[in-house]
């Protein structure tokens, strides 16, 4: 009997832990994968990705030679370029933040209107377009074919030296792909580490899950369904509306649900650049944006205190896995 | 009973009509039935040279993020109901095999907990590939390929 009391304690104990556990979502469905996806049709080799990171860092893929894919798309900026429009967006209607290309080895559609459909579609567009790097295919075919350092890479690449638009397109995705956020705290957490991560970010998991409802769209471990929606912002920009038949008035002003995953800490955020702090964006949440026909269903306004605005920045902040720094290549003579 | 009054008789101008029609009960029954028989003909000769096989519906599920496993193999004619049984909207679309996209809603907006249909094409092909995608959430895909009985 004397014991009775000691287990009546032990079993308070207990139950208010598991009560805690039990308080917090599940976290099985943010496991990081452990392979990095490929298309059967362009398998990832180290060949393929050790040309494709020269040329991803080489400026003469641009016609006046000046712009590499990392000017846009920097280690240093978390491979993006930490501005609000990118270089040579003045005057460009409906410009657009530059995207993060962190993670795209999991994208099924990207561009923020989704008009790629995959990576290697996706890498021929900034080389072509003529406010980014401005050059033409053929050109460039020409002026690589020029340059002998290539020749060996190309060659251990893909087993000649012959250049061509798909093999340039194939190495730059297959280096793409390679490029993985690191280990987060909230990955360490969902590996069973319950210190990983603060009290007070866990409580904004949970909101995250609850009552913010962030998770209708930021799911999976990357912290994104990958979709398209018109969170309501001023923007013109049609986005993916312009791309799609017209009658598809959901898709007007919507735009591809970004990562969570090594924000920068300033911004700028959203697809226009229009935000520079996660309050700021959290708050839009909670207003509800622009009310119009194409704002997504999933937008619906909520409440949060500053107190649990405040857990919720906590958590997102545990989804940062610190810089992917990169050794720049030598380009090739 | 003969109902008089301007009502009635305009009320019975169909029936005389038809009375008309069968004035001649034998012949008019002849002309019915013959031409009833050359209609099942025609239909019979129809059906056997399009579709020797009745046309079924089947169902598709669709989750937040996803189309659930199916087993069914479809064949010209046959009717897909697609159920989204997530909790948010989807907007599916099929891709014909020659690039036709065909929205399955009007305004490409499939609310919870509804069905939307398509149905296969009659002169779909053995092998042609249909491929189902939704608008908003690029990850959903299906590709439906159309099998064409053998009895055919």
């Amino acid at each position: 009997m004397r014991y009775c009391g000691l287990f009546l304690v032990l079993g308070l104990v207990a139950a208010m832990g598991i009560s805690r556990a039990a308080d917090l979502p599940p976290r099985e469905s943010y496991q990081r994968p452990a392979d990095i996806p490929s298309p059967p049709s362009n398998p990832l080799t180290i060949e393929k990705v050790t040309l494709g990171k020269t040329l991803f860092f080489d400026p003469r893929l641009s016609r006046d030679g000046a712009m590499s894919c990392a000017t846009c798309h920097s280690p240093n900026m978390r491979w993006s370029d930490g501005r609000v429009l990118p270089l040579k967006a003045d005057g460009v209607p409906n410009a657009r933040r530059t995207p993060t290309v962190l993670n795209s080895a999991w994208l099924n559609a990207l561009m923020w209107d989704g008009r790629a459909a995959s990576l290697e579609a996706q890498a021929v567009l900034p080389i072509t377009t003529a406010h980014e790097m401005n050059f033409e295919m053929p050109l460039l075919l020409d002026r690589l074919k020029e340059v002998a350092g290539y020749q060996p890479l190309f060659t251990q690449a893909f087993g000649d030296a012959e250049i061509t638009p798909k093999r340039v397109t194939q190495a730059l995705a297959s280096f793409q792909r390679t490029l993985v956020s690191k280990t987060a705290p909230f990955d360490r957490w969902v590996a069973g580490d319950e210190n990983a991560i603060s009290e007070n970010a866990k409580r904004g998991f949970a909101l995250f899950e609850g009552k913010a409802n962030c998770v209708s769209c930021h799911k999976s471990w990357r912290f994104t369904e990958d979709a398209f929606h018109d969170i309501g912002l001023e923007s013109l920009d049609p986005g993916r509306g312009a791309k799609v038949p017209s009658q598809l008035v959901l898709m007007q002003h919507a735009f591809k649900t970004p990562s969570l995953r090594d924000l920068p800490k300033n911004g700028p955020f959203m697809h226009d650049g229009s935000m520079h702090s996660l309050e700021e964006v959290i708050k839009h949440y909670e207003q509800g944006g622009v009310q119009r026909e194409s704002l997504s269903q999933e937008m619906k306004p909520f409440e949060l205190s500053d107190v649990e605005r405040a857990y919720l920045i906590d958590f997102i902040h545990t989804l940062d896995g610190g810089p992917l720094d990169m050794e720049f290549p030598n380009l090739p003579e | 009973m003969i109902k008089t009054g301007s009502e009635s008789v305009h009320f019975r101008i169909p029936v005389n009509d038809e009375r008309q029609v069968s004035a001649q009960p034998g012949t008019g029954w002849m002309m019915r039935w013959q031409t009833w028989l050359l209609v099942l003909v025609a239909g019979f000769i129809f059906s056997a040279s399009s579709m020797a096989w009745s046309a079924e519906v089947h169902r598709m599920e669709l989750t937040h993020h996803d189309f659930e496993p199916w087993d069914f193999v479809p064949k010209p004619g046959d009717r897909i109901d697609i159920h989204n049984h997530s909790d948010i909207v989807h907007a599916v679309y099929v891709t014909y095999p020659d690039g036709t996209i065909v929205n399955l809603t009007e305004t490409a907006a499939q609310l919870p907990n509804t069905t939307v249909s398509w149905t296969v094409p009659a002169d779909a092909e053995d092998g042609d590939e249909y491929v189902f995608r939704c608008w908003i959430h690029t990850v959903i895909r299906a590709d439906m390929k159309v099998q064409v009985p053998a009895s055919q």
